[in-house]
């Protein structure tokens, strides 16, 4: 099973959004066949803590941890993170920092 | 990216000192390594009940100490850099705290630029920033 880490600010992504991006993580998994399954882990920001540029942050972290894969498709991966959450969240291209990094 | 965590050990970072902190550590960063501020994010894990989360994203690098620092930064870097990155985030938030420089500890990690995306690009290879700068600039 692969692992997914997401930070988010606290109170700007509903709930049942979090659960559609949450879906939309897994069928990423399913349709790069990178493993059986993901295990996202969900980490609200509270206020005040997050900052991007010195000022309130508005922006998501997104890391997914895969087994090896070639640069061409980990693009394509980054790509479909980056496009999940500014359809579901109507966030602005910069407001998302996708990374999938090689399992240790 | 970069993104920096900061934690403490043993007394949370007032509220009111948090975006000086952050703004201190974006300076620094910016300062030594020409990244636009845009991209620089700083999250604080301070409180006992975040404990937990920031020795999972500093992976234990970060001695024990009253306030760290972690920060994963973009590969490439030359360790004089990294050490100008260090020394200047630790003396600007001992500075924002009062703290002793000693009580600030600091420890960075390296990330392939070809695992990231920010801005919907990949992250520049090192050299090649002037391109991916001029077009995320603003």
């Amino acid at each position: 099973m692969i692992t997914c880490t997401c930070f988010y600010q606290d109170g700007q992504i509903p709930s049942n959004i979090i659960n559609q991006l949450g879906e939309g993580i897994e069928n990423i998994g399913v349709s790069h066949k990178l493993g059986d399954g993901v295990d996202i882990q969900w980490i609200a920001i509270p206020a005040g803590q997050g900052w991007t540029a010195g000022e309130p942050s508005t922006s998501s972290v997104v890391t997914l941890n895969t087994p090896p894969i070639d640069q061409t498709q980990r693009i394509e991966i980054l790509h479909d993170i980056c496009n999940l959450w500014m359809e579901l969240t109507d966030c602005q291209i910069n407001e998302v920092l996708a990374s999938v990094i090689p399992s240790a | 990216m970069p993104l920096y965590v900061v934690g403490s050990l043993t007394e949370r970072i007032p509220d009111s000192g948090k975006q000086s902190i952050a703004q201190a550590i974006t300076k620094v960063h910016c300062k030594t390594t020409g990244a636009p501020p845009g991209f620089v994010h700083v999250f604080f894990f301070d409180q006992t009940s975040q404990r937990a989360t920031f020795e999972k994203l500093s992976g234990n690098h970060v001695a024990s100490a009253s306030y760290q620092i972690f920060g994963s930064i973009r590969s490439g870097r030359t360790d004089e850099l990294k050490n100008t990155l260090v020394m200047g985030m630790r003396l600007a938030v001992a500075g924002i705290l009062d703290a002793k420089f000693d009580d600030v500890l600091m420890a960075t990690r390296d990330v392939d630029a070809k695992w990231v995306m920010e801005g919907g690009d990949l992250l520049p290879e090192p050299g090649e920033e002037a391109a991916w700068l001029e077009k995320h600039a603003s």
